[in-house]
């Protein structure tokens, strides 16, 4: 298992450097000089060439590419021009709301995705499978920044149960009071992949429940929730893992949309402005770190899908 | 047993000239599934509605989707003449529907057609010629898939800059990887076959092989992913509009629509949420149709 | 059994973890909200250093932690001491001699004198100042592009020389660039001086969390003695929508930005209180006189006619703003409303393009719109209704949105590779002064990206007229200068004016003592809570 997760870990590095590269001809494949679209039009001819000097963009291209990843390394991520901030802290505290949000919104979505999966698998074709699939369904289709506005309208303004903007009362930063925030948008980015954890878990178990060692378990005489609970759920929950693995994506993704609506302080608030504004550091370095950040999560959910799945040979 | 020897396996049936021992036409056979399907049927009606009603736009409302009357805002739905009521600057709403289908549907199926063009072509071809060009391309789909979707999307926005052609190619783009997987999986598994040696000894050109032999048995899973894909590419594309990077006011688009009324949920909640209907509606259709049509092709999986 | 367990132990382990958190939570909401305003504003501030910042969203979340040495009354733009308690004007009005006030601390305790003034001045707008670099300084040159040199006198005199006479300039010392910040933190903190400012104004900087909030407390130290309020918290919210809902919910106390829509009923809301006062603002479109078709007057005009202000003004705006004819908001001294009038004629319009000779190749343009900004009221909304209007007789207009910072800095390309042939933009007053829209906005010497003449106007005699009124010091002669200059301007339309807005904003009605000032920041030093 060691030796597989090395050779996993080991693989990682030509697809970090295949984003390193894409992210960083964001910056080159703009039309127009990237120095005088960052430095604005006030900026004098000095000034231009200063930063030119200083980015090297004078420079053959793979050695401005291998400075850009010396800095990266480095820790210097550069400073954003529209909020006059060094880069890498300002990612770094942004990234921690999307974090707590995607993280809360996963938790949602396993939890009550499993659940209802469960419950319609072992009822088949009653009418809670039905109803329950029923809304999986719209869950599934429904566009998640359409979902928080409506969410919005109903608890927010209609209602006025919960607040809808930002992720703490005001003056406050403890995890603590993050909760009664943290709803509505949590709820939005969990409802999609709920409803995917509900639907692919229930046709996993389906098909688990007609294999044979369930037939073999049931012929034994064990009760029907022993069956269900002990032998097909944890069969069937290792294709399961596979879709919690995938669905991360969307969920970052899904966060995007969702801080804009609810004015949740993560990455992806910032990383649209960046772009609106033509921020080039800030949107670089904001891509390069989730990019990263995806790429272990990922390597983490195979390695969890391995130890799940006896099938998988480590070697 | 290998699958695709299977007599009555349905992901050859496009493949009719090599197996004519067949009974039943597979084609019609999946068709006959799909109606039985009433999901499915559903789907497939929504779809051809909002369609025909997109494409018939002009002929359905007297309205100019774009024509400011700022003295009929805020309508509300039911205005005899407005029947979905007036946004903000007393635009109709249901006109500004119809044409915005006519954008998220075409930009819906052309995202899905670039992605799986030139999926289909990397999959083909890595899968048929392994070696470097494979080692290749799939290192390329690796990074690609290294980004979460939006996010890829976002990052080449942010290289093309805003707008609905940026944001198509974009969501086109991060459409690829899936397309290549699937095809280059089927090609591994099919080109050390008894049928493609000998095709290959009876001196067929590699294309012949490639596109008449080994790509018919990519299809099936390739229009299931399609299908349910022009619903994902729908949301997607209004999303970036949405957010501002894709189609810009004031241009009927169902994701500009949505980000127009926002400022008015209090007084005229009507303009936002209808736009969300109608994308719902559509992505609903695609996936229903989606599902039915893997039913029909593959009905071993179905429960 | 196991399995049994083991899906029971993990459902409850979920339902705790819940339940913990609801309850912290809960424990969360005890906010110490009796002595602290907490303020809705538009978006994330760019900059809390004053010289660096060039938007009213920055400057609202910061303007309360510095000074000036010379200030505006409150609700007016009348001038009275602020960190100079008298000054003397040269007879040939081109010396400035400053007395300071004595024993001023800055917030980190070091002391303001005439070094620091210096220091201030210099670092924005000498290149070779060893701090200049610290920092972008958008409106250096609006405020001290006059100024020859900066002269210690002693520690609490100082003497600012200009290179030629300027009659608003006292009115520039107490603009928000002419803030005083301290020397000693601009060395320590460098760049980020702007996410670590150091004022001497009455209230004093306690955090910046990014997206989140802007969070000030009351300077005790404050030499105009300690506002009642503890604390202000600025809180970016983009959506006008969530922000009043926010007020209405009780968790903001002061937003900016209601939506016209929504305005009659926050009115009638027993514990709301809506305050409207015009202020120094206009509304236009910037038309580009230095290429076609906006190089002909008929088809400046011709726009000017098309479009249907009144509409916008009632429909859009819900009367949120009031019509305007001219660029000055009449609040100002040296305003006139003989000028010509163009009120909504698309015939005239029309006749006007058939006379210019221009075809459809040159009328088809772009309008450039930012899709949000402070002052830019409802700018998408407003720029469709213009471009319904502009269509219905004869030209072809295509919206181009981008973001307020990037449209600002495009507006200032110069005229040769500014891509803008027709954008809208508004102007709020800085200094009180006719000069500081009028010269600043028209004059023929201000084109980007020296200025802010985004049309690139030029007219001969109304550029002399101006340049003379900003030398000399009769206020009687000032006015019939400008009272010309804006006959002339109006007839060649280099600007459509749309409407001057009314600052509005909400609080709730345990804020008292907040009053409104003309040039749009917020003041909280005398406000009480109840």
């Amino acid at each position: 298992m060691l030796k597989y997760s090395l050779k996993r870990l080991l693989a990682l590095i030509p697809v970090l450097i295949g984003v390193s590269i894409l992210v960083f001809l964001i910056l080159h494949l703009t039309p127009g000089d990237p120095a005088r679209i960052m430095l604005g039009p006030k900026a004098t001819e000095q000034a231009i060439e200063a930063l030119h000097r200083q980015l090297g963009l004078d420079l053959p291209l793979h050695i401005q590419y291998f400075q850009w990843v010396t800095n990266i390394l480095k820790g210097d991520w550069g400073r954003s021009i529209q909020l006059k901030r060094e880069v890498l802290p300002l990612v770094l505290t942004r990234f921690k709301a999307t974090a707590i949000l995607t993280v809360f919104a996963a938790f949602i979505a396993i939890t009550f995705g499993l659940l209802a999966g469960i419950v319609s698998a072992t009822k088949q074709y009653s009418l809670w499978d039905r109803l329950l699939m029923f809304l999986a369904l719209m869950g599934f289709c429904l566009p998640v920044f359409w979902l928080g506005l409506v969410l919005q309208v109903l608890f927010g303004l209609k209602l006025g149960w919960l607040p809808i903007s930002g992720m703490h009362p005001p003056g406050q930063a403890g995890m603590g009071s993050i909760f009664r925030y943290i709803i509505l948008p949590g709820f939005s980015l969990a409802v999609g992949t709920m409803a995917e954890i509900a639907r692919m878990t229930r046709s996993s178990m389906l098909e688990v429940i007609r294999q044979d060692y369930i037939r073999t378990a049931r012929a034994k005489g064990l009760s029907e929730r022993v069956v269900t609970y002990s032998h097909a759920l944890r069969n069937a929950l290792i294709p399961v893992v596979t879709v919690v693995g995938m669905q991360i994506g969307f969920l970052l993704s899904g966060a995007v949309l969702v801080e804009i609506i609810f004015a949740w302080p993560g990455i992806g608030t910032l990383m649209v402005n960046g772009i609106l504004a033509r921020d080039f550091p800030l949107v670089q370095g904001a891509i390069l770190f989730v990019a990263t950040i995806y790429v272990f999560v990922n390597l983490i959910v195979d390695l969890v899908y391995a130890l799940l799945d006896p099938r998988i040979s480590y070697n | 047993m290998p699958r695709e020897t299977e007599p009555n396996n349905p992901q050859l049936g496009a493949d009719t000239e090599d197996w004519e021992i067949k009974q039943v036409d597979p084609k019609r056979e999946i068709w006959r599934r799909l109606k039985k399907d009433k999901m499915a049927v559903a789907g497939g009606c929504i779809l051809i509605v909002v369609i025909l009603l997109s494409l018939l736009a002009p002929f359905l409302t007297g309205h100019d989707p774009n024509a400011v009357v700022t003295a009929n805002r805020l309508l509300p739905p039911g205005t005899p003449d407005h029947i979905l009521g007036t946004d903000h600057l007393g635009r109709d709403i249901l006109t500004r529907l119809l044409y915005g289908g006519r954008v998220s549907v075409a930009v819906g199926f052309a995202a899905v057609t670039i992605a799986m063009f030139f999926g289909v072509l990397i999959g083909l071809l890595a899968g048929y010629y392994k070696g470097f060009f494979d080692v290749l391309s799939m290192r390329f789909i690796d990074i690609l898939m290294a980004f979460p979707y939006v996010l890829l999307a976002i990052a080449i926005i942010a290289a093309l800059g805003p707008g609905l052609l940026n944001a198509m190619i974009a969501i086109a783009i991060v459409g690829i990887p899936y397309y290549a997987r699937i095809v280059r999986g089927t090609v591994l598994s099919l080109r050390e076959q008894e049928y493609i040696e000998a095709q290959r000894a009876l001196g067929s050109s590699d294309l012949r092989i490639l596109f008449k032999h080994i790509l018919p048995n990519a299809l099936s899973p390739i229009i299931v992913a399609a299908t349910l894909d022009v619903g994902w590419m729908i949301i997607a594309a209004s999303g970036m509009s949405f957010l501002g990077l894709g189609a810009q006011p004031p241009m009927a688009e169902w994701g500009v629509m949505l980000s127009d009324g926002k400022d008015f949920l209090r007084v005229a909640p009507y303009i936002s949420l209808l736009p969300g209907v109608a994308i719902f509606l559509v992505v609903l259709s695609f996936n229903l149709l989606g599902d039915g049509l893997r039913d029909a092709l593959d009905p071993r999986l179905k429960q | 059994m196991k399995g049994m367990k083991t899906v029971k132990r993990i459902a409850f382990i979920l339902i705790l973890g819940l339940a913990v958190l609801a309850i912290a939570g809960c424990n969360g909401e005890a906010v110490d909200s009796e002595n602290t305003i907490v303020i809705g504003i538009e978006a994330e501030p760019t900059s809390l250093d004053p010289t660096q910042i060039v938007d009213y969203n920055s400057s609202r979340a910061a303007m309360e932690m510095y000074d000036s040495l010379i200030r505006f009354k409150d609700g007016s733009t009348d001038l009275e001491p602020g960190l100079a308690t008298e000054w003397d004007v040269s007879e040939d009005g081109l010396e400035y001699t400053f007395k300071l006030r004595e024993g001023v601390k800055f917030h980190d305790e070091t002391l303001f004198d005439a070094e620091a003034v210096k220091f201030n001045i210099d670092r924005q707008i000498d290149p070779d100042h060893e701090y200049h670099d610290t920092g972008e300084f958008g409106y250096a040159d609006t405020t001290f592009g006059m100024v020859e040199e900066v002269i210690v006198l002693d520690e609490n005199t100082v003497k600012i020389i200009l290179d030629e006479p300027f009659a608003p300039f006292l009115g520039n010392m107490a603009m928000h660039s002419a803030s005083m910040v301290s020397p000693a933190a601009i060395k320590e903190f460098g760049k980020d001086i702007s996410q670590n400012p150091v004022g001497t104004g009455p209230f004093k900087f306690v955090s910046w969390d990014p997206g989140q909030e802007v969070i000030l407390e009351k300077n005790e130290a404050c030499w105009r003695g300690a506002p009642q309020v503890e604390k202000l918290i600025f809180r970016p919210i983009k959506e006008n929508q969530t922000r009043l809902t926010e007020l209405e919910a009780g968790s903001l106390d002061f937003i900016v930005g209601i939506p016209p829509d929504d305005l009659q009923r926050i009115r009638d809301t027993e514990e709301l209180l809506v305050l409207e006062q015009p202020g120094m603002h206009t509304w236009y479109l910037a038309l580009n006189c230095y290429r076609p078709p906006f190089d002909k007057k008929e088809v400046r005009q011709a726009a000017n006619y098309a479009i249907n202000k009144e509409a916008i003004v009632n429909d859009i705006l819900k009367g949120t703003g009031i019509r305007a004819v001219n660029l000055l908001p009449p609040l100002l001294w040296g305003y006139t409303d003989d000028v010509r009038d163009y009120s909504y004629d698309p015939d005239k319009a029309r006749e006007l393009l058939e006379e210019s000779g221009y075809g459809e190749a040159e009328l088809t343009i772009d309008f450039h719109v930012p899709e949000s900004g402070s002052g830019m009221q409802q700018p998408v909304a407003m720029a469709t209704a213009i471009q319904s209007d502009l269509e219905a007789v004869g030209f072809k207009i295509k919206i181009q949105q981008l973001e307020w910072g990037t449209f600002l800095d495009k507006t200032e390309d110069p005229p040769e590779t500014n891509e803008f042939i027709m954008h809208e933009l508004s102007w709020m007053g800085d200094n009180g002064d006719p000069d500081n829209f009028l010269y600043t906005l028209l004059c023929g010497t201000q084109w980007p990206p020296k200025g802010f003449n985004g049309g690139f106007y030029k007219n001969d005699h109304v550029d002399s007229l101006l340049l003379e009124a900003r030398k000399i010091t009769d206020p009687a002669r000032r006015i019939e200068l400008y009272e010309e200059a804006q006959q002339l301007i109006v007839e060649d339309s280099p600007l459509i004016v749309v409407d001057h807005e009314t600052q509005i904003v909400a609080m709730k009605k345990k804020i008292q003592g907040f009053e409104l000032h003309p040039t749009g920041v917020f003041r909280f030093d005398k406000v009480t809570i109840q």
